[in-house]
């Protein structure tokens, strides 16, 4: 588990786009993407509920996503997020970032 | 209680003060969702019933974010000010040191909340469950506790002004060495067994308490004017 506060800071900047990352491939309800990112990052990295969901709500209100309730199952009702066209384009813009700044930062550091 | 009710009554605890707001009611909804799945997943993978509910809360983070992330509108924050914790299960809710003057705390099972050092002038708790409560140091001025339980709650230190009981379960209650200022009324209590040995309070009070029958051996009464 990533214990220092930097490298959990550095990561946290990229949580737009690990979260469109997941959407890419099929709606997802917030258990999920916390439970992904732990999984898909080896669980070396937990996303705290409240920096998930300041990410949600912010990509929701620059319409990136959009946001629907599925049918209540045996414990209750979940909120799935949908990527949209604009957040596929902004994910492959950070991406192509994210890109350039490592192919700069590992020149550098 | 089990650790699925300790998990609501954790997640409600963050977004009572925003009850009447459509986006927090949804947002508590979705979070407490996320974290009994969380819970019960842990659970599955062979931790105590303590370390899930532990690893759970802890996966929650910063409290302030997700509030912020309501995006309230000043109008919404001024509503909430005005507290409304009417037909809530708030039970282990931890309202200490906070300022909920002309609260109403109506219909609700509020049992073992601590209101520790709160300002709680004008509320009232109509029909509620308030056992095992703690009211420590609290401002008790005009508040109102009308047909509710107040079994096992503790009154310490409060300020005692125009505070009005009636109709309540004070059965063994322990008022001693409390202070009631002035007006304090007891009105069809049910007081067998209160204690309010050393208490001080004015003729008024008194006379209430005198026709519902308590013990006030000890008790100082004073002329007002505390």
């Amino acid at each position: 588990m990533i214990q220092g506060k930097l490298s959990s800071d550095l990561l946290r900047g990229h949580t737009d786009t690990m979260i469109l990352n997941l959407l890419l491939s099929g709606d997802k309800y917030g258990y999920q993407i916390t439970k992904l990112i732990y999984a898909n990052s080896g669980e070396n990295y937990e996303l705290k509920e409240a920096t998930m969901y300041s990410s949600l709500k912010r990509l929701e209100k620059e319409g990136n996503i959009t946001s629907y309730w599925g049918d209540a199952n045996q414990g209750g009702r979940r909120k799935y997020y949908k990527i949209t066209p604009i957040g596929e384009k902004t994910y492959k813009q950070n991406k192509r970032n994210w890109e350039q700044a490592k192919f700069i930062l590992e020149k550098l550091l | 209680m089990n650790k699925n009710e300790q998990l609501k009554a954790y997640v409600h605890t963050i977004f009572a003060p925003y009850q009447d707001i459509k986006s927090a009611n949804e947002f508590e909804e979705e979070l407490l969702q996320n974290l009994l799945e969380k819970y019960s997943e842990h659970k599955q993978n062979g931790y105590s019933d303590q370390d899930a509910y532990q690893m759970t809360i802890d996966s929650v983070g910063d409290v302030s974010e997700l509030i912020d992330t309501l995006n309230l509108s000043y109008n919404e924050l001024e509503e909430a000010i005005q507290m409304n914790f009417s037909k809530q299960r708030l039970t282990d809710s931890d309202f200490q040191s906070v300022s909920v003057h002309d609260g109403k705390f109506n219909y609700s099972n509020l049992k073992r909340s601590d209101f520790s050092n709160s300002d709680l002038k004008n509320s009232t708790f109509k029909g509620s469950d308030l056992t095992e409560c703690t009211f420590e140091n609290a401002n008790l001025t005009k508040t109102l506790f009308r047909n509710s339980n107040l079994n096992k709650v503790t009154f310490n230190n409060c300020i005692y002004v125009g505070t009005y009981f009636k109709r309540c379960n004070l059965t063994g209650l322990v008022f001693d060495g409390e202070t009631f200022r002035s007006n304090v009324q007891f009105r069809g209590n049910d007081l067998k067994k209160a204690d309010f040995n050393g208490a001080t309070m004015d003729q008024l009070t008194y006379n209430f308490l005198k026709a519902s029958d308590a013990d006030l051996s000890n008790v100082i009464i004073h002329k007002g004017g505390l």
